[in-house]
């Protein structure tokens, strides 16, 4: 027993096997904590608060200096990691914008009177993105890049759209999903007769629907509310149709925005 | 099986085994010794230290053991402490310096590192000057070391 208790002597005595302190070191103060234990404390301190401890004591600045090297190291390696992430990340980015812009460039062309038909009623603005309603004679230029597949439009129309029961359609450069619609829509080309003089569009709708209550303006939609509209009376025809003209497009929500314009 | 400790003033103390293997250096020397009734003597801590050490090893009894590596990388330390470690904290500088040296000597991770957390705390935002009437240390600089040291820290001055 007594041996026993000899060897757990020599063990608990001055043998430490964590922070090789002696007897000794018991008598230190502050000012002279043992390396590891300031090491320890030094490393809860950012390198801000590190700067005052180095002027504390030679004994503080040596241990704070390998503190402050080993932080300033450290987010030295950070800040080289942040930026090669973020070049890969742009990297990635550009890659993804290549394989967009071979995609749109693989679609089929836009027909040739996607332009040209509608020059009367979408226009291309700076400011305003696409406009649509504006008078005949007034947009030109834009119908002449009828073939320009990467202008805005295209790019807008085709953007993230299936193409997958895609109806196109003839005379509007509006392509609509026919079939996810619980209603029938039509567009001016029911009304073969479309006015082509050079009155104003809400004119030319006026004088017609007061004629044929399923006339629709070149770019606008109409929605029946039954299926066969054209079978129906011309007072239930006024009654149950609404009519939209496109009046903007929504870049950010990629969304052509409708305006009801009959009934008023 | 409880283990019992003797500090440096003769004071004895029985634990539960667990509790006395919070300490790294017991756990080895009863691996090493194996079972016994025989007091293990601590002739580096005091009887009030052993005591403050047995209370906070006895709070942290079901805790996971920190491996050493894990808290080696100083970017893991966290300079948050729980609400009853801080108030376990709350002591005399003195005492504070000694648990500091006891959980140093005994190898318990968990203790040291509250207790240099706490110092940490009590260092930040403080002047040179306060941090050397706080822990009551001499200036042994020279003042032509000082401006040394002043003149390349001005980098941090200016960020």
């Amino acid at each position: 027993m007594d041996d026993h208790r000899s060897r757990i002597s020599s063990l608990a005595s001055p043998m430490p096997s964590h922070g090789a302190l002696s007897k000794s070191t018991l008598l230190c103060t502050w000012s002279d904590l043992p390396f590891e234990i300031l090491l320890c404390t030094f490393h809860h301190l950012t390198v801000e608060q590190l700067i005052p401890c180095q002027l504390v004591s030679r004994h503080f600045r040596t241990v704070a200096r390998v503190v402050l090297m080993d932080k300033l190291g450290g987010q030295f390696l950070r800040q080289q990691q942040r930026e090669q992430q973020q070049e890969a990340l742009l990297a990635q980015n550009k890659q993804q914008q290549k394989s967009q812009r071979a995609w749109a460039d693989s679609l089929p062309p836009l027909p040739s009177n996607h332009y040209h038909n509608n020059s009367s009623n979408i226009a291309y603005s700076s400011t305003h993105g696409i406009i649509a309603g504006r008078e005949t004679s007034s947009s030109s230029s834009s119908s002449n890049g009828s073939t320009d597949q990467h202008h805005p439009l295209h790019n807008h129309l085709y953007q993230n759209q299936s193409m997958e029961g895609l109806s196109e359609h003839p005379q509007t450069d509006l392509h609509i999903h026919r079939q996810s619609h619980g209603y029938n829509i039509a567009t001016h080309s029911q009304v073969s007769s479309a006015s082509s003089s050079s009155s104003t569009l809400p004119e030319q709708q006026q004088r017609k629907s007061r004629h044929d209550a399923g006339y629709v303006a070149p770019g606008n939609i109409a929605l029946f509310l039954f299926p066969y509209h054209d079978h129906t009376p011309t007072g239930w025809q006024e009654r149950q149709s609404v009519i939209m003209r496109c009046t903007g497009v929504d870049r950010v929500a990629e969304q052509l925005i409708f305006s009801p314009i009959h009934p008023d | 099986m409880p283990v019992v400790l003797t500090s440096s003033d003769s004071e004895t103390f029985t634990v539960d085994k667990e509790v006395a293997e919070r300490s790294i250096l017991i756990k080895n020397m009863i691996e090493d010794v194996g079972e016994s009734d025989s007091p293990i003597p601590l002739p580096n801590v005091s009887s009030a230290v052993l005591k403050k050490v047995i209370e906070f090893c006895d709070h942290h009894r079901n805790d996971p053991i920190q491996v050493q590596d894990e808290t080696d990388d100083p970017r893991k330390r966290s300079n948050d402490i729980e609400e009853w470690d801080m108030k376990f904290m709350q002591v005399d500088q003195e005492m504070l310096f000694e648990i500091i040296l006891a959980a140093n000597y005994l190898d318990i991770k968990t203790l040291l590192d509250v207790g240099c957390t706490t110092v940490a705390n009590l260092i930040k935002g403080k002047t040179p000057e306060e941090i050397r009437k706080l822990f009551n240390i001499v200036n042994d600089f020279t003042p032509e070391e000082e401006a040394q040291i002043k003149k390349e820290n001005e980098w941090a001055e200016d960020r």
